[in-house]
């Protein structure tokens, strides 16, 4: 990388060895298929990063599509924690997260439209940078639209 | 394999214990998005602008300018139009001499309104309209007038204040307050995030408490089912509103082929009452002529022949046992088609279809995928007269694997019923009745019966 690479990298926080971490996991389960109606909850913390360089932290379980059109968003879970609203922020400490999962849109893909889910924690530090994480995972248990078959009653 | 069939491969990767761990998520700027703000504040200060000069240019000397004037009671002497030139053209201004009278002493005054104060205001091109305006002045009558106070002798007879003048400054002000409410909400706006703005659409209260689930719009991104469940049927629970007819558009086909087809035929009988001298002119004008005219005949044809397939084929009937559809589940279909009618083939199919939209500068794409297709019905050959109509009932299931209907601001997941016939010595037509699947409840999973 050039000397001009390094300094663009070390203004908008290009990934070093000590960017800050965003561990997120699921409760008690080895599988990231969940249905409707079903629980999800699940933990998440930060590592490399200290107590006073966060600014907030948003915890979000969201859908979102992908595809020929336009992407389309849905929160269906949202939870944030900032020190203007007086919320204490431990980066060491697993922050908590826990939903009853809805009947829909349920995971998809598609040909045009591919759905998914996924849970993102988005961490703002204090010198107004920010950096994110996605857990996927699927809602309802669809296969690949083009598997489809018809069941015959003529 | 197993991250690419959950997504965001790019940010995280599975491990056995179903979690995520990374050793450095890459930093970057928190995003501000400042267009907004700035459009908001672009406006809030072109309505500042606007709104100040108006206000000190115009509203302001106006309504001091109109505070300073007394009502009096006057006496028309004479009237007149005055004429001037500008720029090589006469231009003329209503004129009344009037005579009134401010403490005992009479002054005497050639004015009108407001703008024949000013020497060279007033004036019009239409000498008539001036005319007009002076028709309501006799000479010898009274009338009410204005005077400056201080100043006898600007008077004016008629006070008219500019409608226009107040629209622009409405207008303007209405700029202000819009792009100042713009500016404070975008404003707000401006370091949040996409899920953050996204929940904060759900939620009607304060971002500060923007915490927690919204659980209660579980159906939100399923198509409304009131269109057809607010439509029972006859034989069975719903009737399906069978689509693809939209009368507006027909309708203004049929009054623009019958405006063109008279306009063609008007200029084509007017053609022979004149004469032509020149041959090669009269060719010409035969040839634009004939083919104007066998364009209107081509679009009546071709009206007649819609006319004649939507009306012909209009009375047929579809009704289901249930709405909304769950997958796995059986459904009851009731066919009813009335009318005189050869048919080649009737058939229904299930149909899924993917619509994906985006925006390609100015315009917007629309792309369509039909994903899956059954035929569910299906009959070759065969007559319908008044005495024998189709009165058809069969069945079909929806495959439990069947996504739901989905509707998103730009994609869309759509089930119908296609009806498609071809009518002895006819095209194929084919339309649609939207249907509406849900998602398949866990403790509801009956295969059979269940839609019945």
């Amino acid at each position: 990388m050039s000397l001009f690479g390094k300094m663009i990298n070390s203004v908008v926080g290009g990934e070093d060895s000590l960017s800050p971490r965003i561990v997120i996991t699921f409760d008690g389960r080895g599988s990231r298929l969940y249905h409707p109606g079903e629980t999800l909850a699940g933990s998440y913390w930060f590592d490399f990063v200290g107590g006073d360089d966060i600014h907030a932290v948003e915890c979000s379980i969201l859908w979102h599509t992908e595809g020929k059109g336009s992407e389309d968003m849905g929160v269906h879970g949202f939870w944030r924690y900032a020190l203007e609203s007086g919320d204490w922020i431990d980066p060491r400490r697993p922050g908590r997260f826990h939903t009853i999962l809805p009947q829909s849109p349920l995971s998809y893909s598609g040909i045009l439209i591919k759905i998914y889910w996924s849970v993102r924690v988005r961490l703002f530090l204090s010198d107004g940078r920010e950096a994110v994480e996605d857990l996927g995972f699927r809602l309802g248990n669809l296969p690949d639209v083009r598997t489809l078959k018809p069941i015959d009653f003529i | 394999m197993f991250d690419k069939s959950f997504g965001n491969s790019k940010r995280s990767f599975s491990n056995p214990s179903g979690g995520s761990t990374r050793t450095g998520v890459p930093l970057r700027l928190a995003q501000h998005r400042w267009g907004e703000p700035i459009f908001f504040l672009l406006i809030l200060l072109t309505g500042f602008v606007v709104f100040f000069i108006q206000l000190w240019t115009w509203a302001i000397p106006q309504l001091t300018f109109y505070q300073e004037f007394v009502p009096s009671q006057g006496k028309i002497i004479d009237t007149r139009i005055a004429e001037t030139v500008v720029d090589t053209v006469t231009v003329f201004r209503p004129e009344v001499l009037l005579e009134h009278q401010v403490q005992g002493i009479s002054y005497r005054v050639w004015t009108f309104d407001f703008r024949t104060l000013k020497p060279k205001e007033g004036f019009v091109v239409d000498r008539q309209f001036a005319e007009l305006s002076l028709l309501s002045f006799r000479p010898g009558q009274s009338t009410v007038c204005w005077y400056r106070n201080g100043y006898p002798d600007e008077a004016v007879v008629v006070w008219k204040t500019s409608v226009w003048g107040w629209f622009f400054l409405l207008l303007s002000f209405s700029l202000l307050v819009s792009g100042l409410v713009g500016f404070v909400q975008s404003f707000r706006l401006v370091a949040v995030s996409a899920e953050r703005k996204a929940a904060q659409s759900l939620f009607v209260s304060p971002l500060h408490t923007l915490t927690g689930d919204l659980r209660q719009l579980d159906w939100s991104t399923v198509p409304d089912i009131r269109i057809i469940n607010e439509s029972p049927g006859t034989h069975l629970a719903f009737r399906l509103p069978i689509g693809n007819q939209p009368i507006f558009p027909l309708v203004g086909l049929v009054l623009f082929t019958l405006s063109w087809f008279i306009i063609s035929f008007v200029i084509m009988f007017h053609s022979f009452l004149g004469s032509v001298e020149n041959r090669s002119d009269q060719i010409i004008g035969v040839i634009f002529r004939v083919l104007f005219c066998g364009v209107g005949l081509l679009l009546l044809v071709s009206v007649m022949r819609r006319l004649f397939l939507v009306f012909r084929f209009a009375p047929t009937l579809l009704e289901i046992s249930d709405h909304p559809l769950y997958p796995g589940r059986k459904y009851r279909v009731l066919l009813q088609q009335s009318g005189i009618l050869q048919f080649n083939y009737f058939l229904v199919n299930l149909v899924c279809e993917e619509v994906a939209r985006f925006r390609q500068g100015t315009d917007t794409i629309t792309n369509r995928k039909e994903v899956f297709r059954q035929t569910i019905f299906r009959r070759h050959d065969f007559a319908v007269t008044p005495n024998l109509p189709l009165h058809q009932e069969f069945f079909f299931c929806l495959p439990i694997e069947a996504m739901h209907s989905f509707r998103g601001e730009n994609n869309e997941i759509h089930w119908k019923l296609e009806l498609c016939v071809q009518i002895v010595g006819k095209p194929e037509i084919c339309r649609e009745c939207p249907i509406v699947v849900r998602p398949v409840l866990l403790n509801d999973l009956t295969l059979e019966g269940g839609g019945l």
